[in-house]
């Protein structure tokens, strides 16, 4: 039997995890929950719920929510490729490298406070496996990690004294720098019948790809020690897929719609190109059309955003290469960003853009 | 949803605004410039463009011909408003802004949380609407 | 106003523009609404310009019948963006009925006050013939000419009282802060949807009886008989009367 306890401990946490707040209002309206246009008007509507409530399909909306978001929310992806028939004898026993002794797995599946992050260790990073899963994709772990983001937000100043207001007179927006420490859930993925590990990285909105980049060298470390104890003699880091010359292919492929590229043109500049409207198509646009035909299609590509129309809303993939590497036929980009997604369904579909 | 011709908008601009003959130029002269516009061209016009294609002196003299092209007989134009911050850039409707003004609250679309000074963050231009496709460009 | 502002390609925000230019902001206010509330509220707010517009030159309207009013007021609102109609020739029509570019509409009648029964008819016309009360046409109004020597807020005050008797179906009222006494707002259950459903009625005034046009004709009559104004000073008096004239 559900409680409001357990309503308010998912909503807080989906809150924290700052969900898709759209995600979240179709959610609820598909399941006849409450909806309002932000969280301040939202909870009160769920603090007076009437008795006869319907919590526990309430609170199994809201666990599937929550569950989704941890597993495909924002994320960015790294493939790691073994020979065939080489992963198998590699992951047997992985299930012991769950911890759950561990302070992430007292909590689990919500985030310890930040008051606790703050106590554990920063060098090495606190990390844990807090849980398993065996699914159609393999088997997948949750892995917990201690993480530092920095987030901008803008400042509210017009409550400022007089004199200080005087001082900023001249700026248009004032920005904050705010550093926190979250709780990263980031997940392995054995697929051993593909001979792959999937590793994807959470909360990657808020970080630098230099953060992201800290925190896959934290995996690989880990993944090399437990490997090499089952006997993988091999560098887990050499087998990363690189996805720079997928760029070029979601851009030829029709399907989908492309939001922005990065290129360096035959005429000699450096152009990002990006449609303001995410469901508009880039290729489609007559600038970017006149401008490709003014020198015969004579450019590079070294990053890309495409998406999908997954049903109202859209799933999509970000290749993050640099300006440097167009042209470059050694270039590699090992990481890709893979957002929007609201379920497992969603995520395999945009994972195979990039795997197949 | 009719379709409005060039002959339809101008015929109603001649008899709605018969009694204000500076906006009705004014109107007359915004839509001979969509009508110069190719079709790709139209989802993004900036207040800048429209007062230059009025050639009306100032944004006051501009609001009357805004409200006609955005209104119900001649559906010219639609109003976009986007909420941008940083890199978001996100739709909102006027509805969800009007709502705003009368709770005081606006939540930021994706996070859901209010965002302080709002109106510093909503940016507004125009595109051609549905409606008024086939005017100019190749249905000219 | 910034010219550095307009020269700039950079995108306006609805802050700058409100203090650039409120009557713009004011105009993308309205948008393209799907809201009834919103629509109505504009709506109303562009009724009492056309209604101060009126109002001051009702000198110049003192002739004007009942059609010739609501077709003014129907014109400006056309102005206005709204598809608009003057519906008082056609039997088995609203007065004014009112639309925007979502569909939402709101009708109204309008009636130069003589008797309340008059009115009473009116609102019965719009309440039971030519209003819905559908959830896309909650609202309408009366528009109320008011010619007579009564001042304009008694006869709404009286018109208020009356239709407050009526025992119309879950009846209330409440007051219009933009024109109080001159406007409410009634609020009763449709007949037709069994929704509930708002009339603003809104007293016009346009009678022109200025008191200040007999003291003229005696000052006029006074000059005539002694060919010197009757304000003239004794100094001028004497030079007059010096000069022969």
């Amino acid at each position: 039997m559900a409680t409001k306890i357990e309503l308010s401990n998912y909503l807080d946490g989906l809150r924290q995890r700052q969900i898709n707040f759209r995600d979240l209002t179709a959610a609820f309206r598909e399941n006849d929950m409450p909806t309002a246009v932000g969280w301040s008007k939202l909870l009160p509507k769920f603090d007076s719920l009437p008795a006869d409530a319907d919590l526990d399909t309430y609170v199994e909306v809201l666990k599937s929510l929550y569950r989704n978001h941890v597993l495909y929310s924002e994320r960015a992806v790294v493939v790691f490729q073994f020979q065939t028939e080489e992963l198998a004898p590699l992951v047997h026993g992985i299930d012991s490298w769950v911890e759950t002794d561990s302070v992430f797995a007292e909590s689990f599946p919500f985030a310890v406070q930040e008051e606790t992050l703050k106590t554990l260790s920063s060098d090495p990073v606190y990390t844990r496996i807090v849980a398993s899963k065996s699914g159609e994709n393999g088997r997948t772990m949750i892995c917990c990690s201690k993480r530092y983001v920095r987030s901008r937000e803008f400042i509210d100043y017009s409550e400022f004294p007089e004199a200080v207001l005087k001082a900023l007179a001249a700026y248009d927006e004032i920005v904050g720098v705010r550093s926190r420490f979250v709780q990263a859930f980031d997940t392995l993925n054995f697929r051993v019948s593909e001979d792959r590990i999937v590793l994807t990285i959470d909360l990657c909105g808020n970080l630098s790809l230099q953060d992201v980049g800290r925190a896959i060298i934290v995996h690989v470390d880990m993944l090399q020690d437990r490997l090499a104890s089952n006997g993988f003699k091999g560098d887990v880091g050499e087998l990363r897929v690189n996805f720079f010359p997928k760029i070029a292919s979601l851009y030829a492929t029709a399907d989908g719609v492309v939001e922005h590229i990065g290129h360096v043109t035959t005429s000699g500049s450096n152009k990002s190109e990006r449609m303001r409207a995410k469901d508009k198509d880039l290729r489609k646009e007559p600038y970017h059309q006149e401008g490709l035909k003014a020198i015969n299609g004579g450019t590079d590509l070294f990053s890309i955003s495409k998406q999908w129309d997954a049903g109202g809303y859209y799933i999509g993939i970000e290749i993050p290469g640099t300006h440097k590497q167009a042209g470059d036929p050694s270039a590699k980009v090992q990481v890709a960003v893979i957002d929007g997604c609201r379920n497992g369904t969603d995520f395999r579909k945009v994972l195979n853009y990039l795997v197949q | 949803m009719n379709a409005l011709t060039i002959n339809d908008a101008t015929s109603r601009i001649k008899d709605d605004l018969s009694q204000t003959p500076n906006v009705a130029d004014a109107c007359y002269r915004v839509l001979d410039w969509v009508c110069t516009q190719p079709e790709g061209a139209r989802s993004h016009v900036s207040l800048q463009r429209l007062l230059k294609a009025s050639a009306v002196d100032d944004l006051s003299e501009l609001a009357p011909v805004i409200r006609y092209l955005t209104g119900a007989r001649v559906p010219l134009f639609n109003v976009v408003y986007e909420f941008v911050e940083g890199d978001d850039v996100e739709r909102v409707d006027s509805d969800a802004l009007y709502e705003a003004k009368h709770t005081g609250e606006f939540c930021h679309p994706l996070t859901g949380e209010v965002v302080p000074d709002y109106e510093s963050k909503i940016v507004v231009y125009f595109a051609v609407s549905d409606a008024a496709r086939s005017i100019g460009g190749a249905g000219r | 106003m910034s010219q550095s502002v307009l020269d700039e390609d950079v995108p306006f925000t609805l802050k700058q523009l409100r203090a650039l230019s409120p009557g713009l902001a004011s105009a993308l206010d309205r948008g393209f609404t799907k809201s009834y509330d919103f629509f109505v509220e504009k709506l109303y707010q562009d009724i009492d310009e056309v209604t101060a517009v009126i109002e001051r030159g009702r000198d110049v309207r003192r002739d004007d019948s009942e059609d010739r009013t609501t077709e003014e007021i129907v014109s400006f609102l056309i102005g206005r963006g709204y598809a608009a109609t003057a519906n008082s020739h056609q039997s088995g029509h609203c007065d004014i009925t009112v639309e925007n570019r979502a569909g939402l509409v709101w009708l109204g009648e309008a009636k130069k006050h003589s008797d309340y029964d008059y009115l009473w008819k009116g609102f019965n016309q719009l309440t039971t013939r030519y209003s819905t009360g559908a959830p896309s046409s909650t609202s309408g109004g009366m528009l109320i000419y008011i010619r007579t020597q009564k001042p304009a807020s008694d006869v709404i005050a009286e018109w208020r009282q009356r239709l407050g008797v009526q025992a119309l179906a879950d009846y209330v009222e409440s007051d219009c802060s933009e024109r109080p006494g001159l406007s409410f707002y009634s609020h009763h259950k449709h007949g037709v949807s069994g929704l509930t459903y708002s009339v603003r009625h809104m007293g016009i005034m346009m009678a022109f009886a200025p008191k200040d046009d007999g003291a003229k004709l005696q000052k006029k009559a006074d000059d005539n008989a002694t060919g010197t104004p009757a304000s003239a000073t004794p100094a001028v008096v004497d030079a007059l009367a010096k000069s022969g004239d």
